[in-house]
């Protein structure tokens, strides 16, 4: 009989050796999705231009503006080694504080919110939040369950500009938040900046919201409250020997750049 | 432990070894159920099992074989299909833990799939096939001698002549 359940002990072994082999092993992504990042990336370049479009934006650039949003992007991708997006960072004419990601790499940024900024680390940390949602495809998850797949990747213009909508007025729920929010700090981190900064710009939106002055931005319109996440992004743990330095990107030239334009 | 005489292939009838067969391809006819409800398959093996036990031990050790063997692929199975759902709803991330539980079930879906076909060959031809550890528990299920004295027991033997 004891034989028996040694027998039962090998099998569990075989097992147990074999779940910790393959989770060692294989490396496979944390949100599958049924878009390939080819196909989210063809969606996001399709959806940029109609959300410009409908909300009469204009992408601000020259070639100040253009080279320092080069330079941001090549860095952040520099750390971003496993990334399957190749990131780009508009600025757009837009008197509404406000930044979204959209499938396939892209961040729209609006002048109202670079102007909020008073450092560039407020900056990129606003950006790493968005990258969050891109990297953990959260954006393209959402419109794959809300509106299909088959929909989401019709060439019907009419059906992509309702779909671009329905992007806008898409709300995150408190774990992917959370999940950005967390992804941005380690990111900033990773940068060798600050990377409880983005606690900072929760703060002057807090101080903005009270006026009511931002009641759709993505940011803050769900559900964690600001309290919550001013709270969880200060007890990020840092490392003892962290010693945060300055951003090399130009914040006063690219506020003054976009100023003039 | 003592235990009933093992009968040999001749000693088995025709219908005994379908029936034994029929324990493993069981999961064949429970299949299309059970790949949304992997649960299916272990509720199908158990009515198989309480309706096929009086047909004589042959039968019942193939039958226990074929749920016992099922069931660590059963409830692996129902495991991920709940922890898939749990993270689709939630939209919690599918973690290396979840896709080594993911491939190890993948192989032992495999090596069952494998080891039931040869146990319904073995069944069919009236042979006995003992899977690992749940081969042997099953014939000692089978196949012990309920009212046999326990090994502590004194026991009333005849005179050594």
């Amino acid at each position: 009989m004891k034989k028996v359940f040694v027998e039962l002990l090998i099998l569990l072994g075989i097992g147990g050796i074999l779940w910790a082999i393959f989770a060692l092993v294989i490396k496979l992504p944390e949100r599958p999705t049924l878009i390939s990042a080819e196909t989210e990336k063809a969606i996001g370049s399709k959806m940029y231009n109609q959300i410009l479009e409908m909300n009469g934006y204009e992408a601000i650039n020259n070639q100040i503006i253009d080279s320092i949003l080069l330079a941001t992007e090549d860095s952040l991708m520099a750390n971003l080694p496993n990334s399957q997006f190749t990131y780009n960072i508009s600025i757009v004419n837009s008197e509404t504080v406000n930044a979204f990601a959209l499938p396939g790499g892209y961040i729209i940024i609006t002048k109202k919110m670079v102007q909020l900024c008073d450092t560039p680390e407020e900056l990129l940390s606003v950006i790493c939040h968005e990258i969050g949602h891109i990297e953990k495809r959260h954006v393209i998850t959402r419109l794959v369950k809300e509106v299909g797949l088959k929909l989401l990747t019709s060439n019907d213009s009419y059906v992509s500009g309702e779909i671009a909508r329905q992007l806008l007025s898409q709300k995150f729920n408190r774990s992917q938040e959370e999940e950005a929010d967390m992804f941005s700090c380690s990111l900033m981190l990773k940068m060798g900046l600050e990377p409880r900064t983005l606690a900072t710009v929760f703060r002057k939106l807090k101080e903005q919201n009270s006026n009511n002055e931002l009641q759709n931005f993505e940011l803050i319109s769900s559900h964690p409250n600001l309290d919550k996440r001013i709270s969880y992004v200060l007890a990020y743990k840092i490392p003892h020997n962290f010693k945060a330095q300055k951003s090399s990107l130009n914040l006063n030239l690219l506020k003054e750049e976009i100023s003039n334009n | 432990m003592e235990l009933y005489p093992i009968p040999q292939p001749t000693e088995i009838s025709e219908r005994e070894k379908e029936d034994a067969m029929g324990a493993y391809l069981m999961m064949f006819a429970s299949a299309a159920l059970g790949l949304p409800f992997p649960i299916f398959n272990l509720i199908a093996s158990v009515i198989y099992y309480f309706v096929n036990k009086s047909k004589g031990r042959f039968v019942q050790f193939h039958s226990l074989q074929s749920l016992y063997s099922q069931l660590p692929v059963s409830i692996l199975n129902s495991i991920l299909v709940i922890w898939a759902l749990v993270n689709w709803i939630k939209n919690h991330p599918f973690t290396n833990l979840f896709w080594g539980l993911l491939f190890t079930a993948i192989i032992f879906n495999i090596v069952y799939f494998i080891f039931s076909i040869v146990g319904a060959v073995k069944a069919h031809n009236g042979r006995f096939y003992y899977f690992l550890f749940f081969g042997k528990l099953s014939f000692i299920q089978a196949y012990r001698k309920k009212d046999a004295p326990k090994a502590n027991e004194l026991v009333n033997e005849p005179p050594k002549f």
